[in-house]
């Protein structure tokens, strides 16, 4: 029984793996959409170009 | 998850969550115990559902793909790169459930059979399809380079499929349009096709929400190149 519990554990640790990579990209990108928003209104007081500090994406 | 979805976009995720626990209910209170194997059985029913998935997934991989050189629309490249990851994620749960149903079955974690190991390259082709996608820069270029992949790696399924009726091999032999002596009680049956069912919807729930969050990717790398046209 122990190795059937073990099998299913697997199944919900690993789907929990993806769960958790969805939710920190959704996250990564709503605050590099801030951080562009914000960027804009910069350049836009300033009448210059924001430099954003590097932000890797991950596919 | 994020805002811009009512309640119909939560359909999906009651409807695959309410599967699940149905399928789970299934596999461990309706399902008969299987004469041999006892209880160890039970790993069988997402077990197979799981590679049927990932078989789906991979499926949509190459129809992508084909959709990529037909048309290239990047709609088609999005698509792939969400069946994929979780063509390979199916295919990780695939392996994982057989490697811990076969070592009380078999006394051995892991043989090299043709099942198992047409298995394991079919994973290795499309973790490397990930790798191959993480290392191109040039979207074009990636989504070409990845298309060509996700089609050859799709000639592998049928030699995953196909190997337990081609060699002989470690691995059970079919249950389903096996020989004469195969086949399923019929509650076995019912519980399958309800993990089958529940594995799809959460198939549906995850590929949706990745391919939204591809598509918002891609908006913000367009925005920011906008913005900082020299980088």
């Amino acid at each position: 029984m122990s190795w059937l519990f073990a099998g299913y554990a697997a199944f919900f640790v690993l789907l929990g793996g993806y769960f958790a990579r969805l939710l920190l990209m959704e996250r990564r990108l709503a605050r590099e959409r801030d951080n562009l928003a914000a960027a804009r209104e910069d350049a836009g007081d300033r009448g210059d170009r924001y430099t954003e500090p590097d932000s890797r994406s991950s596919r | 998850m994020s805002a811009d979805r009512g309640p119909r976009s939560r359909l999906l995720p009651a409807a695959a969550i309410a599967a699940l626990a149905a399928a789970l209910g299934a596999v461990f209170f309706f399902a008969p115990t299987e004469r041999t194997m006892g209880d160890l059985q039970r790993i069988f029913y997402f077990h197979v559902a799981a590679w049927w998935l990932a078989f789906g997934a991979f499926f949509v991989v190459a129809g992508s793909a084909i959709g990529w050189f037909r048309t290239r629309l990047p709609k088609y490249d999005a698509a792939a790169v969400a069946a994929a990851e979780i063509g390979v994620l199916f295919t990780t749960i695939g392996l994982a459930m057989g490697i811990i149903w076969a070592k009380p079955a078999w006394g051995i974690w892991w043989t090299w059979d043709a099942r198992l190991t047409t298995a394991f390259v079919l994973w290795l082709i499309y973790a490397g399809y990930l790798m191959l996608r993480a290392a191109v820069d040039d979207p074009v270029r990636r989504a070409n380079l990845s298309a060509a992949l996700g089609l050859l790696g799709a000639a592998d399924i049928p030699l995953v499929y196909f190997s337990i009726r081609w060699w002989r091999t470690q691995h059970p032999s079919p249950v389903i349009m096996g020989g004469p002596d195969s086949g399923l009680h019929p509650d076995m049956w019912i519980t399958l096709l309800v993990s089958v069912a529940a594995l799809t919807l959460l198939f549906l729930w995850l590929f949706r929400w990745r391919v939204r969050l591809e598509h918002a990717e891609r908006r913000l790398l367009a925005d920011r190149a906008a913005l900082l046209p020299e980088s």
